[in-house]
């Protein structure tokens, strides 16, 4: 009977287990209080802006070409030979495409009377 | 709401005569069916918002190396289709035509309401008119506007139509920039060719129609018989993009009036359309109620034109 426990170390060990689980308890407590304040953030907040979507913008400059200014109305679209371009690179690109007659995408689509861009009044 | 009979009565006399005249006698003007949206897919739905879904992965394949080194970002992007509540308000006097020429119409000892004057203008004019003003005001060109209590809100502000929609994607849908309609008919053939040709190439041999307004896909036909029919080369289907066989132009009578192209994948055209219970009626059914001498027709039903997937899309840039 030697591994049988004393009355004072079945307590002892009682009060042990209890301080632990308070110990973890407090950890528990402490944890849930973070993910309620996590919570309380997310709740003002629209599932778009939790996860906004970035697509192509359309830029506020404007361009001119022949002496007239332009600004984009489309953010991105298809140039026929060239492919896929955002308003934002024809609008930075000064590039000559072959393809295009040696014209720059903002020559070509001004000079085509494309509707991606409007002049400016 | 009201029944103009004065020129009847001027030629025929304020009477009824029975002289075997019958609704065989009766002609009118051809109205223009609803030819659009028989190219959408009607989708059932209990919504007023038909809510779809799309996703994207961009890169997963990597050249090897021990490392775990994960890539590629999945995106979903949420495609809410809103629906628009139309309607039917129609309300005549049968008996306007009794003492007229018109008056065969008039049931014989039977209820106002069961006279046949109203079925004849339920099936001969107003089914037929909706489908018409749906064509030429709704379907391409509406933009929808809220009406004033009271009064019946003007043509082309039922729905949000095509254009409306293709322009609220912005960036989603697939813009190419074609430029101006070119004046000859043999160019606006190879205009329509390169419009298909400047598509994806996962999605121009997949297309089935390239959409324009009715006198475009006359052009095209005419172009098309210029540019192939020559000495012995003869191609017969003057409506097919002479690469791409699998797809034709079609001519939409709702697209009246706009240089614009349009062009998707077949099961990406949508209609979804709210069912309703029996009492409200629907596109196809009206309810008939009957009061103080008066037939009133109504009906109301929600349904919108859509495209499950807005990034499948191409339009040309004209307006």
């Amino acid at each position: 009977m030697a591994d049988e426990k004393t009355v004072d170390q079945q307590i002892a060990e009682i009060l042990n287990n209890q301080a632990n689980l308070q110990k973890a308890n407090e950890e528990l407590a402490s944890q849930n209080a973070e993910l309620a304040k996590k919570l309380e953030e997310l709740a003002g907040k629209g599932a778009a802006e939790a996860v906004q979507y970035e697509g192509p913008k359309i830029p506020e400059e404007s361009f001119t070409v022949n002496k007239k200014e332009f600004k984009f109305t489309t953010a991105k679209f298809i140039v026929p030979a060239v492919g896929e371009v955002t308003a934002l690179e024809a609008l930075t690109s000064k590039k000559e495409y072959a393809e295009l007659g040696n014209k720059s995408i903002k020559q070509f689509l001004v000079e085509k009377g494309s509707d991606v861009v409007k002049e400016v009044e | 709401m009201s029944i103009v009979i004065s020129d009847v009565i001027t030629q025929y006399g304020a009477y009824y005569l029975d002289a075997g005249q019958s609704v065989q006698d009766l002609f009118k003007k051809l109205y223009r069916p609803s030819t659009t949206a028989a190219y959408f897919q009607a989708r059932p739905t209990k919504d007023t918002v038909y809510r779809v879904g799309s996703s994207d992965l961009d890169r997963v394949l990597q050249p090897f190396q021990k490392a775990f080194t994960p890539i590629g970002t999945l995106t979903f992007l949420a495609n809410p289709i809103d629906l628009f509540n139309l309607k039917i308000d129609k309300q005549e006097y049968p008996d306007d035509i009794v003492d007229s020429w018109l008056a065969f119409l008039e049931g014989d000892g039977i209820d106002r309401s069961q006279w046949p004057f109203v079925r004849w203008m339920l099936e001969v004019h107003i089914f037929t008119k909706a489908q018409e003003d749906y064509e030429l005001n709704e379907a391409y060109a509406g933009v929808y506007a809220a009406p004033t209590p009271g009064t019946a809100g003007a043509a082309g502000t039922a729905m949000n139509g095509i254009k409306k929609v293709l322009t609220d994607y912005g960036a989603r849908v697939n813009t190419i920039t074609m430029g101006a309609i070119p004046v000859a008919d043999i160019d606006f053939c190879t205009y329509v060719e390169d419009f298909v040709k400047n598509q994806g190439k996962e999605y121009r041999k997949r297309v089935d129609y390239v959409f324009m307004n009715e006198d475009l896909e006359l052009r095209f036909r005419e172009g098309k018989r210029q540019k192939y029919n020559l000495q012995y080369a003869q191609v017969a289907n003057l409506e097919t993009i002479f690469h791409f066989p699998q797809c034709k132009v079609a001519g939409l009578p709702s697209m009246a009036g706009s240089n614009k192209l349009w062009s998707t994948l077949p099961n990406n055209r949508v209609r979804p359309i709210r069912k309703q219970p029996a009492s409200t009626g629907s596109a196809q059914t009206m309810v008939k109620e009957f009061s103080a001498r008066a037939i009133s027709i109504y009906t109301d039903w929600w349904e919108v034109l859509g495209f499950l997937h807005p990034e499948s899309v191409y339009k040309s840039d004209q307006a």
